[in-house]
């Protein structure tokens, strides 16, 4: 099951568009095993954006099981460091605690 | 971070230029714009505010000493006149400040505010037109002819629910044609700018920035600024870190993961990302004002340097500048990708 980022939102800047992209990947997980969601047409995305549509994944899922049944396609460069930072740091944190 | 943080004890200059005027020599250049700020039965002369020479980040702050000082049992006058009769060159932090300061003493403080010392020959108050300064502060631009100008991007009020708008449909094509460089090249400028507006929105009651960009192509340089009005900074870090001095409070909130949880979502991530972008990545300078304090952070080995000082005198809300060498601006291959963990 592919979500195109795109259909949902014009653009990847607060918290509460990121709301609506991790709603969808929760319902698509849970039916599938695998959700791909896909940026294309889309350039960059902020912290806020990715906190609430990946970071607050983590309450959910694991680090582990968010990297194998979600998959980022068509991504910019600074969309994939953006998600990979903020989910990396936030799952050390976690961990920390 | 790298670099040393060096500090200076708190010096507050008064500039305690207060020239009153008396109404009659300024109403008539009011009534002759067609503008008239004065109610009839004002009869106090107005608190009249030079505006520095050279209005940038560092001088914007002898504005508000200005209006500080006049205050009187913490009361501030009920008519302000901004005076450009010395001004020579404005950057776009005087531009913002500016523009946000006079809302605030209106929408706040219900100061009528009204301007003088005008000359419409000269570059400066031209160039201020054609940004839209009067047009937006005064409701009527000083020549009809005024227009925005290539290398500049006019004052706007940016509301975050509006950002995407204004970034991808304003802000992103007018730089990308300026820089000569595609969106995916300037989208981490994109969004560091949409991290402050949203910034805004979390930790003010008004959820509205001021922001305006100039482009200076023979200086290879860049210059963005925005602005809000909020209780600043090192207010709302003192809420989780009191006792830190405004400086310190403005490094603080720049830390990784540091916040205070202005909104639950809240992750402190935005600040830092901006460091690492633009002096993390050698490609300019971050300025960030914000109550009594100043930091600025550069390059500085291959990481980010800091360099702090006081300011003047008191900076309301928070004012970030942000410096680009242009020059230094790789472009980005546009090829997308799947996110390898």
């Amino acid at each position: 099951m592919v979500i195109m980022v795109r259909d949902l939102m014009p653009a990847c800047d607060t918290n509460q568009q990121g709301d609506i992209l991790r709603a969808a990947i929760l319902r698509v997980l849970a039916q599938d095993t695998v959700v791909e969601v896909s940026f294309a047409g889309l350039t960059a995305a902020t912290s806020s954006f990715v906190n609430s549509a990946f970071v607050d994944l983590l309450d959910k899922l694991s680090f582990d099981e968010i990297k194998r049944r979600v998959r980022i396609t068509h991504s910019t460069q600074q969309i994939g460091d953006m998600i990979r930072t903020r989910l990396t740091r936030e799952a050390e944190r976690m961990v920390a605690a | 971070m790298a670099g040393t943080v060096r500090r200076r004890g708190h010096q507050r200059l008064s500039n305690s230029i207060h020239q009153r005027e008396a109404v009659g020599a300024i109403r008539p250049l009011l009534v002759a714009k067609g503008l008239n700020y004065w109610h009839p039965s004002v009869m106090s002369a107005p608190l009249i505010i030079k505006i520095p020479g050279q209005f940038s980040g560092l001088t914007m702050t002898r504005v508000t000493n200005q209006i500080v000082d006049a205050a009187v049992g913490g009361k501030l006058p009920a008519q302000v006149c901004f005076n450009f009769g010395t001004l020579g060159f404005i950057e776009p932090a005087g531009l913002v400040f500016l523009s946000n300061l006079i809302d605030w003493l209106r929408g706040e403080k219900e100061c009528e505010v009204a301007y003088s010392g005008v000359d419409e020959k000269s570059a400066s108050v031209r160039y201020l037109d054609d940004c839209g300064f009067f047009a937006t502060s005064y409701g009527k631009a000083l020549d009809e002819q005024a227009a925005p100008r290539r290398s500049s991007m006019p004052f706007a009020r940016v509301a975050q629910q509006n950002s995407h708008e204004w970034l991808d449909g304003h802000f992103i094509p007018w730089l990308s044609a300026r820089l000569d460089q595609s969106a995916a090249t300037l989208a981490p400028l994109r969004i560091c700018v949409s991290e402050l507006l949203n910034n805004i929105a979390d930790h003010t009651r008004f959820n509205i920035g001021g922001v305006a960009a100039q482009h200076f192509p023979n200086a290879n340089r860049l210059q963005i600024a925005i602005a809000d009005f909020g209780i600043g900074i090192p207010r709302s870090v003192a809420k989780l870190r009191p006792g830190l001095s405004d400086t310190d409070a403005i490094i603080q909130a720049t830390e990784e993961g540091f916040t205070t949880q202005s909104t639950p979502r809240n992750r402190g991530a935005g600040l830092d990302y901006l460091l690492r972008v633009v002096p993390g990545a050698g490609l300019g300078n971050i300025s960030i004002y914000s109550c009594d304090g100043m930091v600025s952070f550069g390059p500085s080995n291959g990481s980010v340097g800091v360099a702090s000082s006081q300011t003047e005198g008191f900076c309301p809300g928070t004012l970030i500048e942000i410096e680009i060498r242009t020059d230094r601006i790789q472009p980005v291959d546009q090829e997308e990708e799947e996110l390898q963990w």
